[in-house]
């Protein structure tokens, strides 16, 4: 307690080690306060805005700030034109709903801020959607979030079952399927009935061209597609898909419409202000200035980095907020403002600037989405702990020939984000080994100040992913080579591409994963769960007694698999059948080349094929199946039924049996036993079997192993389990990661291990914990950079750290007040550490930290 | 060839040599200093360390006892404790094997040649992107001089960079002379100066470690040199001026000195052998590190290029002496 962080002496093998920070002003600092001293806004304004940011952030399913409610707004302005609009062509419908909420809604516009626009009545709300899920709006009506008033909230909701998602979905499954999914223990329930979904915003239509020229395309479209009705001869086997073409294009004309005009009362508002209200003439000057963009912004191009800015973030709310509720925060941010950064700070054309005024926009970027807030149900407020939703941008990589993409940009983003220190968006750096090493410094920065992003993934297995999944594309549009190089993270773990076309509008990652712990649990009880829902969770696969060698137990955990896999997907692709039917996208379609071109809704065109899935807990049932391949079939120490009694006994009065199941060979430690099993069973089951499914996108399913919050719910309904585990412990923290506590030959091991895993490609999540002194040293970045191109050689797909030292954690969980800058990485996304429930807080303590040799080690500092 | 127990096969070392490297710890040392912070590296037998803290006094280990080393006798409060009689174990680690607690933790594994081979070639992608390699240390390497030079000519097949730890103890040249061909860098402790000193405290004469450290400067091997300094017995002025009059001699020759300042830190590794007996330096408080300075300045106006306190060979540096990319992605 209260040491420095230079006095870290570490004691290893008869030397110590003192480790310099680098800022020798560090030396001062006690190393359980060390990232309240990290955060530098650029400028006095930014620091503003974040001391009075309104997080919404959950724990444990409750939001941390009292004054978060939910918005009534969206849902009835919704509500209203839906009913008005009966009889109309559904894509219509959609576009009248988006334009009355957009015109009714009230705006909000705070002090301080320089990018404007809000998706609720109140910076301390966000808006429901009831026409995705009926269920989680009943859950606000049932808390202390309900809508204002909770009366027209409730009449709004029933108003929508038999119009929801659900309603239209649930008729096509067996009641007993769905069952038990609703469990979540085996599988997440199915996505039609969270509503959830994520994608990836054409931004660069809106910031290249403008909405006023999406609209003439349009008008353009629809005036061709009737002039071909009315030539003759009519053709009745094509002339009849115009009609939906035409629907599909009048659509996007109103919603186009609706948001420029949206646009523009934000202008009128800040004018009103300025002129009106506001006393500081600085400010006023600004308010104008403000005006000036958003009566420009988004109808026209974007000239300036501002109004990128702006741009930017009016399309961000209506495509993930207002039209319809996803997550993610999916842009090529350096690529997408780098020329409106070269004309701002470089060329000073328009809105010049220099370097920190970059800084400074994205920093307030970063604030924006800090307050934005998503209406999710209590279940994924649950599993998305210490943060308000998934938020991931990614940078770096390569260009369409292969040269580094980073740019001052680049730099920019990294250095904001290092500044205002706030948990999300999260950052994705494509690491390649053309990256320069100037921006790779700054991803160091971030790193080793403990943000837990950027997260890193390898740039050619992205790359060849996109090449690969293009292969598939229905229409034969997938990604050209040159566009493979043009792909973002999804959300945590899936890359697609980004652009003006080919880019992911529904789901794919997110919403309905497999969870192989429990799958494993009762393949052991011949699909029976006894341990949680006490209910047949899975088909028949054969008593305990019909498990004779480890290849019938392989097999029937597969079978437990294929029955699991299918019906996630199933559901998924059941959902996105209707989702086109009834709940087009009318904006994203306009700001789409390819639904733009073809009259398509953006749920309906898949021209680049996304067939991620998440699995969840893989590796608690991997050290499983090694533990009872050594212990009970190997060495014949136990039989399965033993195995079970002690397992249904959550091992009480087994003690000596769960240490030996306990010590069998654990995935991470460059293991011969263990390893080549676990590779196996991603190789040939987690992947393997994924991938005969073929989903509506056309392209086979791949496992993207994940863990969002899902590890620890997950967890703890999972029984005990043949690695030693107790049940209703955490299940393992991410992907591809170890189980906690359980990698204990170092960090290379653990990469040795897992660059074992390589066929079927995935992308995989990898958590490491790294010392603190080490990084923080003058020889942080040469070992990490090293460390980083040995990853890379070994064809791993990512790798994110935490660099926060456990009595920093500590300290944080006896103290939370005055750790509230304490960032930590939990899986995909980062989040506050005090905002976490002490459950999970307990699982980022338990993982192995990483100090680059056992326990302690020494080494020095000044060579003289 | 006599194959030695290894203490541990420590992946990811940074300390010890250039860049990452994997150091394998053979159990077994000739020499006896006082102050040895790794005393489960000088017997060559196995043994365990017992940790009280995890004993749950369950008396597992006296149900297995041959000998009776591990009994329960009446404790404090009405419960049972375990007593341990640490002089009459045989060394059997049947204890080892049925406690559950983790209370026990044998010490000393006996390994195949190619199991140790397997092992620390398993990181040579990060030896190749750090500049590291293998460093085969102890107790100390040349007590076993056959299974050195057989292990370093395997990993040496690899194109892997070979460091080993030694004092140099040996009588006899020829114990060392075949290693020349396949070890990079010998890093040599020296201990002392002052050849009564050496002979009373070390229980070893000093003569037979400088001719050998010169012999290898003759040879043109590679040395760096290491020097613990211990309070009381070669910390004072003079023995800094025998240090920096000698090796000024060579400081066109040696890659480098790093100096060991001594820490406290090795007590409770005797405890948990049950040897806290042998630990001569109990209560005997650190040096400051200012203390080293004037040897470390004597050192570098000596002529050595590179002298550290501590003793990190950082990363930048060995990818330079390995002619890789230097450079090229590293920033200035």
């Amino acid at each position: 307690m209260n040491q420095m962080v230079s006095a870290k002496v570490l004691e290893y093998r008869g030397k110590t080690l003192n480790f310099t920070p680098e800022d020798p002003a560090e030396a001062k600092i006690p190393a359980e306060e060390l990232h309240e001293h990290l955060q530098k806004p650029s400028t006095a304004r930014t620091k503003r805005l974040k001391d009075r940011c309104r997080w919404k952030h959950a724990s444990a399913g409750e939001f941390i700030e009292k004054s978060v409610t939910a918005g009534i707004e969206r849902m009835r302005y919704l509500t209203e034109a839906h009913k008005a609009s009966v009889g109309q062509p559904e894509p219509i419908r959609r576009a009248l709903g988006l334009a009355n909420v957009l015109n009714k809604s009230t705006l909000v516009l705070q002090q301080d801020e320089f990018i404007v626009g809000y998706h609720a009545e109140d910076p301390n709300m966000f808006p429901l959607y009831p026409e995705l899920s009926h269920m989680a709006v009943q859950d606000y009506l049932m808390s202390d979030y309900s809508p204002q008033p909770a009366s027209e909230a409730a009449e709004i909701n029933e108003y929508w079952k038999p119009h929801s998602l659900q309603s239209k979905c649930q008729p096509y499954f067996d009641m007993k399927d769905l069952g038990r999914m609703y469990q979540v223990s085996s599988m997440e329930a199915p996505s039609f009935a969270s509503g959830y979904n994520s994608i990836v915003p054409p931004y660069e239509t809106v910031l290249e061209d403008g909405l006023l020229a999406r609209i003439k395309l349009a008008e353009k479209n629809i005036a061709e597609a009737q002039k071909v009705m009315t030539t003759f001869p009519w053709n009745g086997t094509t002339g009849l898909d115009n009609i939906a073409k035409i629907d599909n294009w009048k659509a996007m004309v109103i919603a186009c419409k609706a948001v420029i005009s949206w646009a523009r009362r934000q202008a009128r508002l800040c004018k009103i202000v300025a002129e009106n209200f506001e006393t500081d003439p600085k400010r006023q000057a600004e308010l104008l200035e403000i005006a000036d963009i958003c009566q420009r912004i988004p109808a026209e191009p974007s000239k300036g980095l501002k109004d990128a800015m702006q741009a930017k973030f009016f399309t961000f709310l209506i495509c993930h907020a207002i039209e319809r509720y996803a997550s993610g925060y999916a842009q090529k941010e350096d690529t997408l403002l780098w020329p409106y950064y070269k004309a701002s700070v470089i060329d000073k054309t328009f809105q010049p600037m220099d370097h920190m005024g970059a800084v400074e926009l994205v920093e307030m970027e970063r604030l924006k989405i800090s307050e934005h807030g998503a209406g999710k149900s209590r279940a994924y407020r649950e599993i998305f702990p210490g943060s308000n939703d998934l938020f991931i941008l990614t940078v770096g990589g390569t260009k369409a020939d292969g040269s580094d993409a980073c740019n001052d940009m680049t730099d920019a983003i990294l250095e904001a984000a290092k500044r205002i220190r706030t948990a999300e968006p999260s950052i994705v750096f494509r690491y390649s080994k053309v990256n320069r090493p100037q921006t790779l410094r700054w991803v160091f920065n971030c790193v080793r100040d403990g943000l837990g992003y950027p997260s890193i993934k390898h740039d050619d297995i992205g790359t060849a992913q996109m090449k690969e999944f293009s292969k598939f594309s229905l229409n034969h549009n997938g990604a050209t080579d040159e566009e493979a190089h043009n792909w973002v993270n999804v959300l945590c773990m899936s890359p697609g591409i980004h652009g003006r076309r080919k880019t992911q509008k529904t789901r794919s990652e997110g919403g309905g994963s497999i969870f192989p712990a429990k799958l494993l649990e009762i393949t052991l009880n011949d699909g029976y769960d006894w341990s949680y829902a006490d209910m047949q969770l899975g088909p028949k696969t054969g008593e305990l007694s019909t498990l004779k060698s480890f290849d019938d137990v392989w097999e029937a955990f597969r079978k437990q698999y294929q029955y699991a896999i299918n019906l996630c997907i199933s559901t998924k692709d059941v959902s996105r059948y209707f989702e086109q039917r009834f709940l087009q996208m009318p904006f994203v379609s306009a700001i789409d080349d390819g639904c733009m071109e073809l009259g398509m809704d953006a749920n309906a065109l898949s021209e680049q094929p996304n067939g991620w899935h998440n699995p969840i807990t893989t590796i608690v049932a991997a050290n499983s199946l090694v533990a009872i391949k050594k212990l009970v079939f190997d060495e014949k120490k136990y039989t399965l039924e033993q195995l079970n009694q002690a397992l249904m006994a959550n091992w009480e009065g087994f003690e000596e049996m769960r240490l030996e199941f306990k010590r069998a060979p654990k995935w991470g430690n460059d293991d011969s036993y263990a390893d080549p099993i676990i590779t196996k069973f991603y190789e040939d089951i987690i992947g393997g079997e994924m991938r005969k499914i073929t989903n509506y996108s056309g392209g086979p399913v791949l496992p993207t192993g994940q863990a969002v919050g899902l590890y620890m719910e997950v967890g703890s309904r999972t029984g005990p389990t043949p690695d030693g585990r107790f049940g209703g412990e955490a299940a393992d923290d991410g992907g591809i990661s170890p189980y906690m506590g359980t990698d204990k030959k170092g960090p290379t091991a653990v990469l040795r291990s897992v660059s074992k895993v390589q066929k079927n490609q995935k992308a995989n999540l990898l958590n490491q914990r790294l010392s603190v002194p080490i990084m923080r040293s003058q020889h942080g970045f040469d070992i990490w950079h090293s460390y980083m191109d040995t990853w890379f050689d070994l064809k791993i797909d990512h790798v994110q750290f935490n660099v926060v030292s456990t009595d920093e954690l500590k300290a944080a969980q006896r103290e939370p007040e005055k750790h509230q800058d304490l960032i930590v990485r939990v899986s995909g996304y980062s989040a506050r550490f005090v905002d976490i429930p002490t459950y999970g807080q307990n699982t980022i303590i338990a993982r192995q930290e990483q100090d680059f040799s056992a326990s302690d080690l020494e080494f020095l500092n000044v060579d003289i | 060839m006599k194959i030695p127990l290894i203490t541990e096969i420590q992946r990811f070392s940074l300390q010890d040599g250039p860049g990452f490297r994997t150091t394998v710890f053979l159990k077994g040392c000739p020499l006896k200093c006082p102050w040895c912070h790794n005393p489960e590296t000088q017997r060559p037998v196995q043994e365990y360390y017992y940790n009280q803290a995890r004993c749950v006094s369950c008396g597992r280990c006296t149900a297995v006892c041959p000998t009776g080393g591990s009994t329960l006798v009446p404790g404090p409060g009405k419960d049972m404790v375990l007593q341990l009689d640490r002089s009459k174990c045989i060394n059997c680690m049947r204890c080892v094997a049925v406690c559950l607690t983790e209370g026990r933790e044998s010490v000393g594994q006996a390994m195949s040649l190619e199991d140790i081979l397997q092992e620390v070639l398993s990181d040579e992608p990060f030896y190749r992107n750090s500049g590291g390699g293998v460093t085969i240390s102890g107790g100390d390497p040349l007590m076993y001089p056959l299974f050195t030079l057989e292990l370093a000519k395997r990993i040496k097949e690899h194109k892997v960079h070979v460091a080993i730890e030694t004092s140099c103890f040996p009588k006899d040249w020829k114990t060392i002379q075949p290693l020349l061909e396949y070890v990079d860098l010998f890093i040599i402790d020296l201990k002392s100066m002052n050849p009564v000193k050496h002979e009373e405290v070390i229980c070893w004469p000093l003569q037979p470690i400088l001719d050998n450290f010169e012999r290898l400067i003759e040879s043109k091997a590679n040395v760096r040199i290491h020097i613990p300094v211990v309070p009381g017995f070669n910390d004072s002025p003079q023995d800094f001026a025998d240090y920096i009059s000698y090796l000024e001699q060579f400081a066109d020759r040696i890659k480098g000195v790093d100096i060991l300042n001594y820490h406290v830190y090795g007590e409770g590794k005797y405890i948990s052998l049950g040897r806290a007996k042998e630990y001569q330096y109990k209560g005997v408080e650190e040096n400051p590190p200012e203390k080293v300075l004037p040897l470390a300045r004597g050192l570098k106006l000596a002529g050595i290029s590179s002298v550290t306190i501590g003793g990190l060979v950082g990363i930048t540096t060995s990818r330079e002496e390995h002619g890789r990319d230097a450079g090229m992605r590293c920033v200035a």
